[in-house]
């Protein structure tokens, strides 16, 4: 593009979105050659964990990945029955169904890289599925925890959790889309829905999305929504993850769509707002008041842990007007050995804190105990009995973190502590009109954020009053009679399913 | 999921714009110019107001969803109302920017005297050029939070209501009046924001439904003005009244919560917000008009240009007073804009279908 043309594109409007549909994300060219056998195994030169058995009495050769494959089951439909058939036995054998025709050289890799075992006999290849790869089990989820309700987390295979979801949801309506995603990783991504709930237009744009992502390797699934998400730049997570099914399910009941990822114990939901992040898997098991108490308790807690420290910085530094006379000598005293000023002592502190939490959250469990240790010593008494900072502001930055621990989404809660840096900032430069200055670029980002092109602010603006009440207060179960808006169902009422 | 906006946004967008800074000195216009009760005045003014949104609503159904330009475009050659909409355009942005320094200037007063305005005002800017550049829908949710974020401020003025006095009132009204238009045009002014539903048309579908919100916005405007006033008059007496620079702002001096004092400052730091949302929206209108006027052009451009231009205009009146005094000569402007606008294309558009007829 020539000077002008970049000047061009500089000032005039953007033309619509021209990108290329593209069928998968794997588009390079199916290889659609008889899969002989020497032809595939040229295909895995100098893979030495690949085994090849031959059986010279039946002109047979096996290739698979030793790892991939299932021991008991490999050994039950294949070695075994091989090992003792003649030339008609192997004809009857490979009319059996779990013997699949691989049409082209593409079909038979792809096979065995999934971990079925190829079998190769006079020019022809047929795949079998005998593939079990290595994987956890069903575990409970470390970043999710819930006091009651299942333990059951999800785990790095997709089959797992699928299976996590389809025992909990017994309907032939769950529906389960698979692209692959990654050029060289081939990582299955299964888009799950429940027909005539989810929006239609959802999840063919999701689809859309994710066949169009252009990447070598997907592994997990909080990369892959940064691939698709409508505001890449924003600090502010947009798609809603968990690493509890029945959080997955109860998403899915909602209208909501699930997108499993192979190999990522995270499961995307969508479209979700940023509501949704203050609400925790404890508020559908507890009783409706208690539930209703905590998640007012959790807002609160995001009020403090994005503004506490700041207001703190504006107070002291520029607005002591503010503080009532019982106060402020304590706060004077607490203050008068601190050599600098309020902006730099909190800064310090918020430092030292999230060092704190980085290293505890990298090392072993044993000895991040022993870090939470040091840490509450040098943060606690001996900072301030070095004049590094005051009392009042140990506790200031003490019940910011905690409340941001109050917020039970990991993503959300490190967006927050991110925001509450700029606040902090803008609170040492220009007081409580900074503070108001951060609070308005931060509703301006929020307002800006689109999932699946429906509103994220949903449902404070645009403003729906029963969705916000049922986001805020969680309501006798008898109560919850429809879906939020934000999932645009033509099925809006629970239990009187339509067509 | 397409979104447009519904009457719930327009009541909120175009009460958050009619409210700004103005509420606080409202009761000490009433006061000045008016006379004794002057608070009365705000209901035939409010009265006047919805005659001139009853105008503009007559231009959106005559326009039949057709958007400002093509209205103009129907009567007059596009060299004159290219003219037309680029100097209101000029007229609204300098209406907000001197609007947000207004703002910042009264916070330097009131209490924070070290602030440097300029950089507070750029770092103001930058936030308005990011709200004007997404979007009037987006606009109206930042609007929509902003509202709820504030809502608080009017009730807690509404809580002083058991601190008023009926002897205050006085039993006289509208004795000791000064000067009754120069009033009328401050309280109109503090009005203006209602125009902007002349610019929402092609946000809102063809359907003139939407513009009950105009008129309930309008209605809770008149409202607000009218209840804080009462108050205002009933909790100082009429003398001081005249004499104090924002009443309002006093009154919530006297409110008095366990953990924390000197409220006013606090609140008056809140309505930051509702001030923005007032400047974000009259440079909204101003970067809608120049984009009517260059159309292939990406309205980061005309956005970036007309914050910058009248960031720099605006620096020219450096004292409250002067940016007051400049700020009421816009408003005249505007006032008088809100109204001959409205009737320059009810005229235009009914000559052109009895042309049209004629020829037909």
């Amino acid at each position: 593009m020539g000077l002008v043309g970049r000047l061009k594109s500089w000032f005039l409007k953007k033309k619509t979105d021209n990108r290329r549909p593209v069928e998968d994300g794997l588009n390079h060219p199916t290889d659609d050659r008889q899969p002989s056998f020497s032809l595939v195994r040229e295909q895995f030169d100098d893979c030495s964990d690949l085994v090849h058995r031959s059986y010279p009495h039946l002109g047979v050769d096996l290739l698979y990945f030793g790892h991939m494959v299932g021991v008991e089951a490999l050994d039950r439909d294949l070695v075994r029955p091989l090992e003792t058939s003649d030339p008609d036995g192997l004809a009857q054998m490979l009319k059996r169904s779990q013997f699949v025709r691989a049409d082209s050289l593409t079909e038979a890799v792809e096979g065995i890289l999934d971990g079925q075992a190829a079998l190769f006999h006079k020019g022809f290849a047929w795949l079998v599925h005998v593939s079990d790869p290595p994987g956890r089990g069903v575990e409970q989820s470390e970043v999710e925890g819930s006091i009651t309700g299942p333990h059951d987390g999800f785990s790095e295979m997709a089959s797992i959790n699928i299976g996590l979801i389809r025992r909990r949801l017994k309907s032939a309506r769950l529906k389960a889309v698979k692209v692959r995603v990654g050029e060289l990783s081939h990582t299955d991504v299964y888009v799950m829905y429940i027909e005539d709930i989810a929006n239609p237009a959802f999840v063919n744009e999701l689809l859309s999305r994710i066949k169009d992502i252009e990447t070598d390797v997907m592994q997990e699934a909080n990369a892959l929504v940064q691939l698709i998400e409508d505001h890449p730049n924003s600090i502010f997570p947009q798609f809603y993850t968990t690493e509890r099914p029945d959080i997955a399910v109860l998403k899915l009941s909602m209208g909501r769509i699930v997108v499993i990822v192979d190999g990522s114990p995270t499961v995307i939901t969508a479209p979700s707002s940023l509501m949704e992040y203050f609400n925790a898997a404890d508020d559908f098991y507890m009783r409706w008041i208690s539930a209703t108490g905590l998640r007012i308790l959790r807002f609160i807690a995001f009020v403090i842990t994005v503004s506490f420290t700041a207001f703190y910085v504006s107070v002291t530094t520029f607005h002591y007007e503010l503080i009532p006379r019982t106060l402020l000598v304590n706060l004077a005293e607490s203050r008068a050995r601190v050599p600098f000023p309020p902006l730099y002592e909190a800064l310090f502190m918020e430092f030292t804190i999230e060092m704190l939490r980085e290293a505890g959250a990298r090392l072993p469990s044993k000895i991040g105990q022993t870090i939470g240790i040091v840490g509450g010593i040098v943060i606690g008494q001996a900072a301030v009995q070095a004049g590094f900072t005051s009392n009042i502001l140990i506790i200031t930055v003490a019940t910011s973190a905690i409340a941001s621990f109050v917020i039970p989404s990991y993503m959300m809660s490190t967006s927050l502590r991110l925001v509450r840096f700029g606040l902090i900032l803008l609170a040492g430069i220009w007081g409580n009109l900074g503070l108001m200055l951060g609070f308005g670029f931060i509703i301006a980002d929020l307002a800006n954020l689109t999932v699946l092109k429906s509103s994220y602010l949903t449902p404070i603006a645009p403003f729906n009053g029963e969705d916000l009440k049922r986001l805020v207060i969680r309501g006798p179960y008898w109560a919850l009679r429809e879906r939020t808006s934000q999932s645009v169902t033509k099925n809006k009422t629970f239990n009187k399913m339509k067509r | 999921m397409n979104e447009k906006l519904n009457a719930f946004h327009i009541v909120i967008l175009i009460h958050m714009t009619q409210v700004g800074v103005t509420i606080f000195s409202l009761p000490r216009i009433c006061a000045t110019h008016f006379g004794t009760n002057g608070w009365i005045a705000i209901l035939p003014i409010g009265l006047v107001v919805f005659a001139n949104v009853a105008l503009i609503h007559a231009v959106v159904r005559l326009g039949g969803g057709r958007s400002l330009p093509e209205m103009l475009g129907l009567f007059l050659p596009k060299p004159v109302y290219g003219a037309l909409l680029l100097g209101m355009s000029c007229m609204y942005a300098l209406s907000a920017c001197l609007t947000s320094k207004q703002y910042v200037l009264m916070y330097e007063l009131q209490s924070f005297p070290a602030t440097r305005p300029y950089v507070f005002r750029a770092g103001i800017d930058i936030l308005i050029f990011f709200l004007v550049i997404i979007g009037i829908y987006n606009l109206s949710k930042a609007v929509t939070v902003i509202f709820f974020s504030t809502i608080v401020i009017p009730f807690t003025l509404l809580s002083l209501y058991d601190e008023t006095e009926l002897v205050r009132y006085t039993p006289f009204f509208l004795k000791e009046g000064t000067d009754f238009m120069a009033g009328c045009f401050e309280v109109y002014a503090a009005y203006l924001g209602f125009e902007i539903s002349l610019f929402l048309i092609p946000y809102v579908g063809r359907s003139t439904r939407w513009f009950r919100g105009v008129y309930v916005a309008n209605t809770v405007t008149t409202v607000v003005y009218l209840i804080l006033s009462i108050i205002a008059f009933g909790f100082f007496s009429y003398g001081q009244l005249r004499d104090m620079l924002y009443p309002l702002l006093e009154m919530t001096g006297h409110v008095q919560l366990p953990i924390i004092e000197r409220v006013d400052t606090l609140m008056f730091t809140f309505f930051f917000l509702v001030a923005l949302v007032t400047a974000t929206l009259y440079f909204w209108i101003a970067t809608e008009l120049f984009s009517y006027v260059f159309p292939k052009l990406d309205k980061r451009w005309p956005a970036a240009f007309l914050i910058t231009v009248t960031y720099f205009v605006s620096s020219i009146p450096n004292e409250l007073d002067l940016v007051t005094g400049w700020l009421r000569i816009m408003g005249k402007v505007a006032i008088a804009t809100a109204i001959a606008l409205p009737l320059l294309l009810i005229g235009g558009m009914l000559i052109t279908r009895a042309r049209r007829a004629k020829a037909s």
